[in-house]
């Protein structure tokens, strides 16, 4: 920024001669000498002949000095540039706070008079300020509203310099209530660091403050921060941390609580001393599903606080998933057994917790227990306190009844429906031969069975050939190689299976293999409300591995089917054909949110020309927004700026029938401007003090004299100079004074 | 409960064991008998390959009157070119003399047989040191994998000792070789070879009669022997489950609820 310079004419007189200064001053003790002699020469005269003598001595002295000394006149035209005035005014939304913006439009009303005197020596410059240094005018400053998330004192300064480096600053008003939440958040004992002090000195000009808060204390609860990890794991603990501040209240108890999508996720009771504090609450939260979640903190709303806003704050976490918990619990070791558990072993995203039943009551016991390696079946911690900590778990031919363990199936029950995932594998104690028919976990499986222990009731011992089923061709838990042809020929060329139990598919099961010869359901995959079920009717899959081994096949039927389960069991969203992401999870207020959008054909391959669809819900406010994907099977979605608050979208896809998407995320400041809402005076006082400028308040005027560096000579842009002893005049004098000494002394005798 | 995980490991196990009677089981037969368990006698040129054709069978028997596994009342015999050689993933070797090498094709079965999840148990009947059926067998398992997976002594900490039974040795019809060999393979042990004619003090008559003596250690030690038998059943069924089971509590405490 640059300021336009003033001309203006100056004269100023020089002397011509190159003299030393010895050999001014000896010449300026020789012509009084001179003139001395002349009065002590004279003193019996008259008093008037002596002055006039004096007189022409004086005069021709003078004259004599004069055409040593050569004075010149120098009459310049000069380039004076004027000083900038900065008026920068605080546009935060503290400001808003009991009336402290009113109050700073009055002292600028009543700074206009004395600014505009002050012209054209200064120029006054308007700012506002909040995040951002914003240039301004005098009359739009005094309508700004305060809306800006952040009050960055310091950064406007330091732009304020940058943009001022051709033009001075002759001083700055800055008028604000001083709670900077940046880099001066933390002066409150009006002490500034060196650095901080070095910097204001590079600004060049003193800064004077004006604090339009009445007082620092104006009643306000409020959540200062959240603090937690940007990336969670599902069903790990973290702690949320949450600092609430209090400003000018009296002693209180209060409630901070945590919701999840509007279910009570913590609450904690808080007692604050009376006037200023600040107290931190932790939350400890375990997600539970992976995405994108969101959180709300709120604190207590007191009758009489300045700001509500602040009392409330939603906050997203990112849910990643660290390693797949799963419980395994077999009825006895056995071969599918062990080859699923070597599986699982063999996978490092898996987090394997196995618990075989190794012996029963019936067998022999030859040896005492110390000589055993065996442990009871610790079910009431499975079960219980544990349960929940699963992703998966697996009944491996395994019947509870022996267990007393009819109390936990409602609670396994509950886990399935409330997002876990239960996976029921065959054998002579699974299914109805293990007596879960009109069991609760009956009611959440895909599959329905009736007990009994007759192998001919509840299962068969015959080889049976797994076939997939239509609906098993395009499930992705069946999908073990992309091309559907080479997938169903894989599954077909496997070995047959030993056994089967007897289950009907349920309403909403869906059959993915079969007995290809009685069509019995074989692998049937469910949904129950939040989880996923599903029912294997064989305990002889780990042939699926090993006996086609020696066909030389790869493993990949036996892993890629296992593979897939996991996935598919755990709701991974790489699995789905339909995903939705936004980037950001907290957007800023004002910046436009941009959803992607990805489509998968059945084969899993990107899907173009796709249609997608999307529905964005923030808070009343809802969006719908259609788009086609691109060759690379992304659409991407601009909606926008769209209001603070939580969001929640939910992509569908004509094309990718049956099948969602959704994700969350918010639109929120990323600063904490209402998090603490006490002015800060301190701050506004240090930074007057160390600049050289003055410490106002709200009610006061700005003085005419108020600190300012004057404004400085740029250029010159013309000189005259005139001479004054090179003229003829001085000489005449000279000779008249000395003709006119003579005379005299010649009339009246004198020497 | 979890208070039990703070006891000494031989208390916590009486008391573990102790709490098993309290449940009611019942005896049931796995869906087919590809669910059984079983080994396969392992059929070779060359040599006794049956030498003990009674010893599966009884340690079948104890296995199934001892634990909760579910075993085939007969045990196939296989070579390392039959196609049937995967339908059974525990093979049984024993020998008491030398036996002919095997042909690349035999090799390379079995090696691919326990890489992708076969287990190969195999007993040195003669009981003696340095026989002509042990130079076979190293001969043969060098040919299958080395140098990649050499025959080592398996360490006393191995879940070996502890699969069912807690063990500090292993013995058989001797006790000539107090230490077991072994192959592992990503983290599995494949193969475990004892040298101390374990079939022979499994071995039993159809009359019931036991068919060697075993010494020194006479009937404590044939038990000892059979319950070396069925760690070897129980490792192969459930590898390392009993490690898993040291590291339980710790697991789980590292579990955690979901959010109220």
């Amino acid at each position: 920024m640059t300021t336009a310079p003033q001309i203006v004419k100056e004269s100023t007189l020089r002397l011509g001669a190159d003299l030393p200064p010895w050999a001014i001053a000896l010449v300026v003790i020789v012509a009084i000498a001179v003139l001395a002699l002349n009065l002590r020469g004279s003193r019996r005269l008259s008093s008037r002949m002596r002055g006039a003598l004096f007189a022409l001595r004086f005069v021709a002295i003078v004259g004599a000095v004069v055409l040593v000394f050569q004075p010149t006149l120098a009459r310049q035209s000069v380039a004076r540039t004027p000083g900038v005035i900065a008026i920068l005014v605080d546009s935060s939304e503290s400001l808003a706070i009991d009336r402290r913006i009113e109050k700073a439009r009055s002292f600028l009303g009543r700074a206009h008079g004395t600014l505009a005197a002050l012209a054209p020596d200064v120029r006054t410059e308007y700012f506002t300020f909040s995040e951002e240094l914003a240039p301004s005018t005098d009359e739009r400053v005094r309508l700004v509203e305060p809306k800006g998330r952040r009050t960055r004192i310091r950064h406007a300064l330091s732009k304020l310099r940058e943009g001022h480096e051709r033009a001075p600053l002759a001083a700055v008003i800055l008028v604000s209530d001083g709670r900077d939440n940046a880099d001066w958040k933390a002066v409150v004992d009006a002490k500034l660091d060196a650095e901080s002090v070095d910097f204001l000195k590079s600004l060049g000009a003193p800064v004077t403050t004006v604090n339009v808060a009445e007082s620092n204390d104006t009643p306000d609860l409020a959540i200062a921060a959240v603090r937690r990890d940007p990336l969670l794991f599902v069903h790990n603990e973290a702690t949320v941390e949450v600092d609430v501040s209090a400003t000018a209240i009296p002693k209180t108890t209060l409630r901070v609580t945590l919701t999840h999508d509007g279910r009570l996720a913590g609450e904690r009771v808080l007692t604050l001393k009376a006037g200023a504090s600040r107290e931190t609450v932790k939350f400890t939260i375990a997600p539970s599903a992976v995405g994108v979640s969101l959180y709300t903190v709120d604190v207590s709303k007191l009758r009489g606080e300045s700001v509500t806003t602040n009392n409330t704050h939603t906050f997203a976490v990112r849910v990643v998933r660290d390693k797949i918990r799963l419980l395994q619990v077999a009825g006895r070791p056995s071969w599918d057994e062990r080859f699923f558990r070597q599986l699982m072993k063999q996978n490092p995203s898996i987090d394997l917790i196995s618990f075989f039943i190794l012996r029963t009551p019936t067998d022999l016991q030859l040896a005492p227990p110390n000589e055993l390696s065996l442990i009871p079946f610790p079910t009431d911690e499975l079960f219980t306190t544990a349960l929940k900590s699963f992703d998966i778990v697996v009944f491996q031919n395994f019947d509870f009844r022996p267990y007393d363990m009819q109390r936990y199936l409602p609670r396994i029950r509950s886990f399935i429906l409330e997002g876990g995932a239960f996976v029921m594998m065959g054998g002579d104690q699974s299914f109805g031969a293990g007596g879960y028919a009109g069991t609760p976990i009956e009611e959440v499986m895909p599959v329905a069975m009736q007990n009994g222990t007759a192998p001919s009731a509840t299962y068969d011992v015959a080889e049976v050939k797994a076939r997939l089923t239509l609906e098993g061709r395009r499930h992705p838990l069946m999908r073990v190689v992309v091309d559907p042809q080479q997938n169903a020929a894989l599954w077909d060329a496997l070995p047959g299976l030993e056994g089967l139990n007897f289950v009907t598919a349920k309403p909403g099961g869906i059959v993915v293999a079969e007995h290809g010869a009685t069509r019995r359901p074989i692998v049937v995959a469910g949904e129950a409300k939040r989880g996923r079920v599903l029912a294997i009717a064989t305990d002889s899959t780990w042939q699926w591995d090993f006996l086609a081994s020696e066909r030389a096949q790869a493993r990949s039927a036996y892993v890629g089917f296992w593979s897939n389960a996991l996935r598919w069991l755990t709701k991974d969203p790489t699995l789905k054909r339909i995903q939705v992401e936004v980037p950001e999870d907290t957007v800023n207020p004002g910046s436009a949110v941009r959803v992607n959008v990805r489509l998968f054909d059945e084969s899993h391959a990107p899907m173009k020309r796709g249609a997608a669809h999307v529905d964005v819900t923030c808070g009343a406010r809802k969006i719908m927004h259609d788009a086609v994907t691109k060759e690379s099977g992304q659409a991407e979605i601009d909606l926008g700026a769209l209001p603070e608050g939580a969001c929640r979208v939910v992509a569908t896809s004509t094309d990718v029938a049956g099948e969602s998407a959704e994700t969350a995320f918010v639109v929120a400041s990323l600063g904490d401007e209402m998090a603490e809402t006490r002015a800060n005076a301190a701050l506004l006082t240090a930074l007057a003090a160390e600049t050289g400028g003055l410490a106002l308040r709200a009610g006061d005027s700005l003085p005419a004299s108020f600190p300012r560096v004057p404004p400085r000579v740029t250029r010159i842009e013309r000189e005259e100079r005139i001479d004054l002893w090179d003229n003829i005049v001085v000489l005449l004098i000279i000779i008249g004074a000395l003709a006119g000494e003579w005379t005299l002394r010649r009339r009246h005798a004198l020497a | 409960m979890w208070a039990m995980w703070e006891l000494s490991r031989r208390g916590f196990l009486a008391g573990s064991a102790a709490g098993l009677a309290f449940v009611v089981a019942r005896r049931a037969a796995a869906l087919g008998d590809g669910a059984k368990f079983s080994m396969a006698r392992l059929r070779y040129a060359g040599g006794n390959w049956d030498v003990r054709p009674l010893a599966a069978r009884r340690l079948l028997w104890e296995v199934t009157k001892r634990t909760s596994i579910e075993s085939r009342a007969k045990e196939p015999v296989v070579t390392l070119r039959d196609a049937a050689l995967f339908r059974t993933p525990f093979l049984y070797l024993t020998g008491d003399d030398a036996f002919t090498p095997w042909s690349s094709d035999e090799v390379a079965n079995l090696r691919r047989y326990l890489s992708r999840g076969g287990f190969l148990f195999v007993d040195d009947a003669t009981g003696t040191q340095d026989s002509a059926f042990d130079a076979s067998v190293r001969r043969e398992l060098k040919r299958v994998f080395n140098p990649d997976h050499p025959l080592t002594a398996l360490p006393r900490d191995h879940v070996m000792y502890k699969s069912f039974y807690l063990l500090n040795n292993a013995v058989g019809r001797v006790d000539t070789d107090p230490e077991l060999y072994g192959v592992d393979i990503d983290e599995r042990t494949v193969v475990v070879y004892s040298r101390n004619d374990a079939g022979g003090a499994w071995s039993r008559d159809n009359v019931g009669r036991w068919m060697f003596d075993v010494v020194p250690g006479g009937d404590r030690q044939r038990e000892m022997a059979f319950r070396f038998g069925v760690n070897v059943v129980m490792y192969a069924l459930c590898l390392d489950y009993k490690r898993d089971q040291v590291h339980v509590p710790l697991i789980l405490k590292r579990r955690t609820p979901y959010a109220p």
